[in-house]
């Protein structure tokens, strides 16, 4: 049996070049990378939404009896801080 | 630049991430792989599913690829190892529906010394199959098919000798 006319039998059925199917197959690996892309950011987000869920009456609590009352203040505190580092940054540079 | 070479620097820049080197690679390689699945499965629409599959799987996992290696046994063990899940699944499938059916398709439409291949290299039992087609179908060295079909030297020596003359004394030819 010659070999070469094998190969050429065998493969006589298939285009050497099949632009088509080139594609195809991109075409099929984007789409599975889309989807997994999809699948991963819904399960982050439900995860987050689950975490936020059963952390949420804690920090709710939280916030209720320790935070609340001094609101006000820690705004105050909050801006304060906030202007102290920030302002040194508009100040020229002494040498 | 050789064959070789293209092929290395298609692997190093799909490796790299461009889609347009993997597609090139596809392009060179794909008419192997789906004439190869073609006499494996006996039908061009699985066939051809499966060589799309066996691409994607390879573009996915083509970071584990080792560039040192050829790219070509790699890519048809992939296609080996997902014709068998297939084929396994198809058995399930058939003996859960308790169908009798016969898994091999013909080729009605192939004239003569075609259909008589074909029919002849679908005889012959699947791993023995998979060497010949490899070795003399798609031009594989004995140890890059061993490398593809995960199978020992000397079994794809064996397979091969044997296989080259069963598909002599079915189409009544001389071997060599």
């Amino acid at each position: 049996m010659d070999e070469p006319v094998l190969k050429y039998i065998w493969q006589a059925d298939v285009p050497a070049a099949d632009p088509r199917f080139v594609l195809a197959v991109m075409a099929r690996a984007e789409q599975r990378r889309f989807r997994r892309e999809l699948a991963t950011t819904i399960g982050l987000a439900a995860l987050a939404v689950a975490l936020l869920a059963l952390a949420m009456p804690v920090m709710e609590f939280t916030w209720r009896e320790s935070f609340s009352p001094y609101f006000g203040n820690l705004a105050i505190l909050a801006v304060l801080a906030a202007v102290t580092l920030l302002v040194p940054q508009f100040l020229p540079e002494r040498d | 630049m050789s064959d070789e070479e293209d092929e290395q620097a298609r692997v190093r820049d799909a490796r790299a991430g461009s889609a347009a080197a993997f597609g090139r690679l596809v392009q060179m390689h794909q008419q192997a792989l789906r004439a190869f699945l073609r006499r494996l499965c006996g039908n061009a629409a699985d066939a051809d599913d499966l060589a799309q599959e066996s691409f994607v799987f390879a573009w996915e996992h083509i970071g584990r690829f080792d560039p040192a290696r050829s790219f070509r046994p790699w890519l048809f063990g992939i296609a080996w190892r997902k014709y068998r899940e297939r084929k396994r699944s198809w058995l399930r499938r058939l003996l859960r529906e308790s169908a009798v059916a016969d898994s091999e398709t013909s080729f009605e439409s192939d004239p003569g010394l075609k259909l008589d291949l074909v029919k002849a290299t679908e005889s012959l039992p699947a791993e023995q199959r998979a060497a010949v087609l490899l070795c003399l179908g798609a031009e594989f060295t004995h140890v890059e098919a061993a490398t593809a079909l995960a199978l020992p030297l000397g079994t794809v020596k064996s397979h091969v000798a044997r296989g080259r003359e069963k598909l002599a004394a079915m189409l009544g030819g001389s071997n060599g």
